[in-house]
């Protein structure tokens, strides 16, 4: 009895003295994110982004990193797209533009659509000829807009596969959710001056065997593997998560793809996640910043069958107008996070987060 | 020229011969008499005044022998000087017989002269200091020189009228009824300025003030001021309830026009704080400065050191509890900068400008020194070049940071 009744006294101590360290560690944590520590070099883009916004008071900003195949941390690139507006006067005209970077945040070039009809947007990639392909445009890899690809609204992923680049949407492009994901396969093969990809395979695939009843899918980022295997993220706004699915790319290529899985609950991944502010998706998982801000890095097996492997909380920043993003180069010393705070116009880079 | 004298005569005890105010008196201490000598305006220094003295002293010594009195105490200008009782001359006669130590009399004759040119204005006084009462007086006029001596024959011819009339009971003294004899205020603070109903009465001296005395009734109300150049007024109503008031003042307070606190905040732990407040309004209204920084440890082999510099202007208020409560409560709002500098990171210093919403500050007085403890309302503006965005600034954990720290004021 008496035993039995220290016992309880020590258990009952130990969740107080935890409760305490718990509520003191909250307490006394500073406000400040760990990674300032880690500011490793800073860049001011007033001049170069006052020249794009010509007058116009107020730009949207989207950061994004690109890696070369082969993982070359001199070819990764830091892509900052800058879409200036008026609201007072609004026009059709579009006046984005791409501030290209090397990952030590030298200005390289900024980048126009070829044409009135093109805008920059989603696909960031570089393609299979080691140019970068944005939205519909197709850049040297110095930043000279050369073409543009035929079909427009692919807005989706991008991959490359041997000689190929091969982009992802949703079917129909367009469509803000849905269950059939949509791909085109282009090469060099058409000999045109400058050198435009051509189309050369397309199809499509659905996500799950049976759509019934299901509120439809958003591609978040696609990824490919050493080993042939591509890994999608998707987000499935009717049940607030995240799902992944990996497969192999020549299944997509060869249409032998029923559906990338069998049905809703079949998905490798499941994270729980209202929509998400950010995500950028590399081979080992995804960073997803939430929409209360907060920062977390979930992650997958590289290669094999897909699983889990569990998340971790970086760190919050409320301030939704900072954008930011990752680039996983293949040594540990090339590991950084930029951050593009718009009002400063500074863009940092971070070599932990 | 004008010089006064004054001559102070005589304190006789004669309560064997005054049946309606001595009562029940012991005979040997009713033939007691205490003689006074002093001069009304200070003024002993005339070639004469000894003599006056000395003519004075020897005629009443006569005149109480003549009634089987005895001269017992003789107090002179020097002696009355020694007990401290130095008085603007209109208060002079007065005061000299209320606080002089009567020692075993209890009836007293005074005699106060007033020398203008040649002429000396000498007025005989009989006291009872047990009522502190006049009973009776004579006043004559006298002429210098040879003359002085007739001239104090025949007033103290006067006199003995008045003695006469002592020794036969034909004064009776009674005890005022209803009447505040005296009014003592103590407290405050050495040096603090007295007032009552409006009216200057004195300063605190050794801890108190006898109040010069002003007829009031038991049980009248009045106003107690007290003030002191650098230190907060008290102001109270007091009833007088008795017959000997004794008016206890709380210590009076010094008026803070600085301080300055050092202080420590729960998200920035390895840090510390100063801060200075300048009284616009002492103890109510005040500007504030403060500065905090952090002392970062040797950092991580891959990391960089990062020192916070903290500064902020704000204006603040006391609220609810005056300058005299233990526990006091001020707010105040403002503005600031957490400047956040890598370590050989040059020229890109993180500046997170923000706004002090308010900062509840709960105060623990004691003295000069004060304890206190605050949440941290600040906003941050998301201006420039900044780590934290706009946001509330707050611990990692969410919680508003907490303040505590030291204060001393002068």
């Amino acid at each position: 009895m008496v035993m039995n009744g220290i016992r309880a006294r020590l258990r009952w101590g130990m969740i107080a003295v935890v409760a305490l360290v718990t509520v003191a560690c909250d307490l006394i944590g500073s406000p400040f994110p760990r990674f300032l520590a880690h500011t490793d070099r800073a860049v001011d883009l007033s001049g170069a982004i006052r020249a794009i916004q010509d007058g116009r008071p107020a730009a949207d900003y989207t950061l994004r990193t690109i890696s070369a195949a082969g993982g070359s941390f001199e070819r990764s690139r830091v892509l900052l797209l800058v879409e200036p507006f008026d609201e007072a006067k609004p026009d059709f005209g579009y006046r984005g533009r791409l501030l290209i970077l090397d990952p030590d945040l030298d200005v390289l070039v900024t980048a126009a659509p070829l044409n009135s009809l093109d805008t920059f947007g989603r696909p960031f990639a570089y393609g299979h000829d080691g140019r970068i392909l944005v939205s519909n445009s197709i850049l040297s890899p110095e930043g000279v807009t050369e073409a543009s690809l035929d079909f427009r609204g692919f807005d989706g992923p991008a991959i490359i596969d041997a000689e190929r680049t091969i982009v992802f949407s949703l079917s129909p492009a367009g469509a803000s959710a849905g269950n059939r994901i949509a791909w085109r396969a282009y090469d060099s093969s058409s000999g045109a001056v400058p050198r435009a990809w051509a189309n050369v395979a397309s199809g499509s695939f659905p996500i799950i065997a049976d759509a019934e009843g299901s509120g439809g899918y958003r591609i978040l980022g696609a990824v490919r593997n050493d080993q042939g295997e591509v890994t999608f993220l998707l987000s499935e706004p009717s049940r607030q998560r995240f799902v992944a699915a990996r497969v192999e790319i020549a299944a997509i290529l060869d249409r032998g793809l029923d559906s990338l899985v069998s049905g809703a609950g079949a998905f490798a991944v499941s994270v729980p996640a209202d929509r998400p502010l950010d995500v950028h998706i590399d081979g080992a998982g995804f960073f997803l910043r939430l929409r209360d801000g907060w920062f977390e890095r979930h992650a997958w097996n590289p290669s094999g069958a897909l699983s889990y492997q569990g998340k971790t909380r970086l760190f919050g920043d409320r301030f939704f107008d900072r954008a930011y993003t990752f680039l996983l180069g293949s040594a540990v010393t090339n590991r950084y996070m930029y951050r593009f705070d718009p009002n400063s116009r500074i863009l940092t880079r971070y070599t932990q987060w | 020229m004008t010089r006064a004298i004054g001559i102070g005569v005589a304190l006789l005890l004669l309560s064997l011969l005054l049946p309606g105010s001595a009562g029940a008196q012991d005979t040997a201490e009713r033939r007691r008499v205490a003689l006074v000598v002093s001069s009304i305006d200070g003024n002993t220094d005339t070639e004469d005044y000894d003599l006056i003295t000395r003519v004075f002293t020897s005629g009443i010594d006569e005149l109480l022998a003549a009634y089987d009195l005895e001269l017992g105490t003789v107090l002179l200008d020097e002696q009355v000087r020694t007990a401290g009782i130095e008085l603007p001359s209109e208060r002079r006669v007065s005061r000299i017989l209320g606080e002089l130590d009567s020692g075993d009399t209890n009836v007293v004759i005074g005699v106060f002269v007033l020398n203008v040119e040649d002429e000396l204005f000498t007025q005989f006084v009989l006291y009872d200091p047990r009522v502190n009462t006049v009973l009776g007086g004579v006043l004559t006029r006298l002429r210098r020189g040879m003359n002085v001596f007739a001239g104090v024959e025949s007033a103290l011819e006067k006199f003995d009228a008045v003695v006469r009339r002592l020794v036969s009971g034909g004064y009776f003294a009674e005890e005022p009824q209803g009447l505040v004899e005296s009014i003592t205020v103590r407290g405050a603070g050495e040096g603090a300025e007295i007032s009552l109903v409006d009216r200057v009465v004195g300063r605190i001296r050794r801890g108190e003030l006898l109040v010069p005395y002003v007829q009031y009734e038991i049980g009248d109300p009045i106003r107690v001021v007290a003030t002191k150049p650098g230190y907060h007024r008290i102001e109270q109503a007091r009833e007088l309830e008795e017959r000997i008031v004794v008016l206890d003042l709380p210590r009076m307070k010094r008026k803070t026009r600085v301080d300055i606190a050092a202080r420590w905040t729960t998200t920035m732990v390895r840090g510390a704080g100063i801060a200075a407040r300048f009284h616009l309004n002492p103890d109510v209204l005040f500007l504030s400065f403060e500065q905090y920084r952090t002392f970062e440890p040797e950092p991580a082999p891959n990391a960089r050191p990062v020192y916070y510099y903290d500064y902020n202007l704000g204006i603040g208020r006391y609220l609810l509890f005056d300058y005299r409560s233990p526990l006091r409560l001020h707010l105040s709002v403002g503005a600031g900068v957490i400047v956040s500098d890598v370590g050989g990171l040059d020229g890109r210093d993180y500046a997170d400008w923000y706004l002090v919403m308010g900062d509840p500050t709960l105060e623990l007085q004691l003295g000069r020194l004060a304890l206190f403890a605050r949440t941290d309302l600040r906003y941050a503006l998301g201006l420039g070049y900044n780590a934290l965005g706009r946001v509330w600034i707050r611990s990692r954990g969410g919680f508003v940071p907490l303040t505590a720290g030291v204060r001393w004021s002068w």
